[in-house]
């Protein structure tokens, strides 16, 4: 069931219905059953899997706690993370190492009876609840508490608003909120999760769907584009995946916050990051916190030498990378951002020794911040092409024409002489779209504040429509859910 | 994150307020939706071609007020699926037909992508209404006589064939109450019907705005076509509805999705496993009534480089199956397949555009001014 359908709208004003008319002890469960419902629709037997999945690491939280050997616990963390990291690792992975084995035996010219792909479905949601299941052992490992029951733990990980593509939240944080009979919410909480869902319909369905238009043709031959084209269609994709995953996280998060439930936030203007690192911190934050938390901080963090720390930069990025999917570009998209942190941390020691007291002076400066940010940008939007390219070789000739800049300056001038500004309209959109977030978050939060609620009813109601019209029926689904 | 207990509706405010707060949203929704509703009524009128192709129809059509059927009119049913839906226009028909002295009144109930049971639910409702009996021009489609065509859309009742347009209109005969609402509120709000008109039209405000030549502005058609019992009422008793229908500039495209795909090509002929009980259902419904029935083949594009022998086959095959459906006695056939060879006249290899429309009706009204036509509409009607 996809968020950006009708379905899914009846079903939510269903399941909210129920919610709101049940008495508290039965709205857990309800969701529970609401969530099992929300995934079956999309594959019955796939349930079967969280099932099994979910089971084991409950019990495994419970063996962990109560063993008093830290070699037990060690042997029972390791098994359940095999097992979650197999689960992944099959379903996500089986059949890119399947095909590069068959290539890499056939390029060395040996015959074999591998075969180089299965019919193997990716089950929806998996890469994030995996990861969830992940935090969970890790920190019952640690020390935390594990679930009450079997029940409480299957709905942090089945909560449906997050299921399918995160924000990846931590037991820790879900579980407290529905740890009690949950409560109908505040009327303010109401309305924000509204207006959250509306402006995350807005994101995908008005903003991210139009720059479909621009991208698809552009990523779908890239050799027929002209170079002011290809520049074009990267920047359409570029605020297309922001939007769509913005999008789905805040109709993710409203939808929680209907059923008094609240998820953190996942964006946090990405795009006006003044360097890489900062980006990340920015960019679908749950998932950079996950990786900071359970695998950079246990690789050593920031205590170890330099070197070993850009090491593990690299290394936690590189696997973020290949988290995202299975394929070369995904390896080869991880790995350009593992080079990009690394190369700016090493560029930020350099800069503190050369500049020393004077650094912060210089960082404040106006030029360098707009300068760094736009570079930070181009770092990102090159990023975008590989993340877009059906393969290697499309990203390549892309990069190709974005490399020439005279052909670049000619299509401009042809444009400029023919009257033709469509182009620039769409690349000063595109471009407002990706950067005037924080503004018009501002402008945003003074009108609403100052509108009566009539008035905003009405917006809201015009929102929605326009974001439902633009939902017609060839819109893609979210991008994020492939993952 | 806090509890989520303080989080929750206090008690004491709870009945007031959200008494008065509902009252307040449902009159800010009804308003805006009303305003909506209105501004997307005038974006699609406003889309109306400035300058048609035909000042003839502009004259007798778009321009002028729909013409009222004279008193005693012989009622003129078109049934069937797109190709008349797109194909015929009946207030036209009626004007022309008018002016020859033959008084007519004819409504198309043509429904894209349907179904035989809608078809007939349609028919039946129409026939019904009908004071005398009515002359039916039945729309005949060549992937109808498929029987695996048949027996795919028989078996297509499935959840996702349901939610697919083509399954909508199927859920006419197989009422559920959420495709029903929606049924409904397509009918009657241009912001549900025109939603993929109104996507096209926003989606492109940027060009619009950048450009100054306007040149891309597609062409109107309009038509009278419902669903339920209402649809027997004249075009001017419900309100003119409005529906856009975009002109030839993605014809190629279109035509280019069609190569390669046998399966789907019409204009492609590997013979087909015959079937006519979608036919002789019509047919018996007709006979059992007295009604005439007259079979439509409606015009097709057929562009020289893609006729071949194959093609010939085709249409020599269809057409000895098409005549043998017939007894001149109560069926009888209008073979328009080939009157028009404009690719300018079609919207895509089977449906006609706006002006291929104007073009398929005046022919058509030229036919029925002819023998036997003519005797058979002016006959009596009486119905039994």
């Amino acid at each position: 069931m996809n968020f950006a359908s009708n379905e899914f709208v009846v079903f939510l004003l269903a399941v909210w219905g129920l919610f709101l008319v049940l008495p508290a002890r039965f709205r857990a469960p309800l969701l529970l059953l609401a969530s099992y419902y929300f995934y079956a629709t999309w594959s019955l037997p796939f349930v079967g899997v969280i099932l099994i999945t979910t089971s084991i690491d409950y019990f495994a939280s419970k063996l962990l706690f109560s063993s008093p050997s830290p070699a037990k616990r060690k042997a029972i963390l390791w098994s359940a993370l095999s097992v979650n990291l197999f689960v992944l690792g099959f379903f996500k992975y089986c059949n890119f190492f399947l095909d590069a084995t068959h290539s890499a035996i056939k390029a060395i010219g040996w015959h074999t009876h591998v075969p180089a792909h299965l019919d193997i479905l990716l089950p929806l949601g998996i890469s994030y609840y995996t990861f969830e299941a992940i935090s969970y052992l890790m920190d019952v490992y640690r020390g935390s508490r594990p679930s009450k029951s079997w029940l409480e733990y299957n709905f942090y990980i089945m909560f449906f608003p997050h299921l399918i593509s995160g924000p990846i939240v931590r037991f820790n944080e879900l579980s407290p909120q529905y740890a009690q009979p949950l409560e109908i919410p505040s009327k303010e909480r109401v309305c924000k999760g509204i207006e959250l869902i509306v402006l995350g319909y807005i994101f995908k369905a008005i903003i991210a769907n139009s720059c479909v238009a621009i991208a698809d043709p552009v990523f779908g031959a890239p050799e027929k584009a002209t170079v002011l084209e290809t520049y074009l269609g990267a920047l359409a994709f570029t605020t297309q995946i922001y939007f769509d995953f913005m999008g789905y996280t805040h109709i993710a998060r409203g939808v929680s916050l209907l059923f008094n439930i609240e998820l953190p936030l996942n964006f946090n203007h990405p795009f006006t990051a003044a360097n890489i690192s900062n980006f990340w911190e920015r960019w679908q934050i749950s998932l950079t916190r996950w990786i900071r938390d359970y695998i950079f901080i246990p690789l050593g963090g920031t205590r170890r030498s330099f070197p070993r720390v850009l090491v593990n930069l690299f290394l936690i990025m590189f696997i973020c990378g290949i988290w995202h999917g299975s394929g070369w570009r995904y390896v080869i998209w991880g790995a350009y951002y593992g080079l990009l942190v690394v190369a700016y941390h090493s560029y930020k020691k350099i800069r503190s020794r050369l500049l020393g007291a004077h650094e912060n002076a210089i960082l404040q400066n106006k030029i360098y911040s707009v300068g760094s940010t736009l570079l930070t940008f181009a770092a990102v939007y090159l990023a975008c092409v590989i993340f877009r390219a059906p393969a290697v070789d499309g990203a390549l000739i892309m990069f190709g024409k974005l490399a020439q800049f005279g052909a670049l300056f000619n299509d401009i001038h042809v444009c400029l002489s023919t009257a033709e500004y469509t182009i620039f309209g769409l690349f000063t959109l595109l471009f407002l779209c990706c950067f005037a977030g924080p503004l018009a978050e501002r402008i945003y939060t003074a009108a609403m504040r100052r509108l009566p609620y009539f008035c905003k009813v009405q917006l809201v109601t015009a929102a929605a429509t326009a974001s439902w019209v633009f939902c017609a029926p060839d819109m893609q689904p979210f991008i994020y859910f492939q993952f | 994150m806090g509890p989520a207990v303080s989080h929750a509706m206090p008690r004491s405010s709870r009945r007031s307020d959200v008494v008065r707060n509902a009252l307040i949203t449902l009159a800010a929704v009804i308003i805006t939706l009303g305003v909506m509703e209105v501004a997307a009524r005038l974006l699609v009128i406003a889309a109306l071609p400035r300058q048609s192709h035909n000042p003839e129809f502009d004259a007798k059509f778009v321009i002028a007020k729909s013409p009222t059927p004279a008193d005693g009119s012989r009622p003129v049913i078109f049934a069937g699926g797109s190709y008349v839906r797109t194909g015929i226009y009946s207030e036209f028909l009626l004007t022309e037909l008018q002016e020859h002295g033959i008084k007519v009144y004819p409504k198309n109930l043509g429904t894209s992508a349907s179904s035989i049971v809608e078809h007939m639910t349609l028919l039946t409702q129409a026939v019904d209404s009908c004071s005398r009996t009515p002359v039916v021009f039945y729309d005949l489609r060549q992937e109808s006589f498929s029987k695996r065509f048949q027996d795919n859309r028989a078996l297509n009742t499935s959840g996702k064939f349901l939610d697919s347009y083509m399954g909508r209109k199927y859920a006419v005969a197989n009422p559920n109450p959420l495709q029903r609402l929606q049924l409904l509120l397509e009918d009657n709000f241009c912001l549900v019907r025109q939603r993929l008109f109104l996507r096209h039209k926003l989606i492109n405000l940027v060009p619009v705005l950048c450009r100054f030549d306007k040149e891309y502005e597609n062409g109107m058609v309009r038509y009278n076509n419902n669903y339920n019992g209402s649809l027997i009422l004249p075009v001017s008793a419900m309100g003119t509805i409005l529906v856009p229908v975009f002109s030839t500039s993605n014809f190629e495209q279109f035509f280019n999705k069609f190569a390669g795909n046998e399966q789907d090509d019409l204009t492609r002929w590997n013979g087909m496993d015959w079937s006519d009980s979608w036919i002789n259902t019509v047919k018996t419904y007709c006979r059992e009534r007295n009604i005439p029935l007259i079979l439509l083949w409606m015009p097709e594009y057929m562009p020289n480089e893609k006729e071949s022998e194959q093609t010939r086959q085709r249409s020599l095959e269809l057409a000895a199956h098409y005549a043998s459906l017939t007894d001149n006695e109560h069926v009888w056939l209008i073979d328009m397949h080939d009157i028009d060879k404009e690719r300018d006249h079609f919207r895509d290899p089977v449906h006609c555009n706006t002006v291929g429309a104007i073009a398929a009706t005046q022919e058509l009204a030229k036919r029925l001014m002819q023998p036997p036509f003519r005797q058979i509409i002016e006959n009596e009607g009486k119905k039994q």
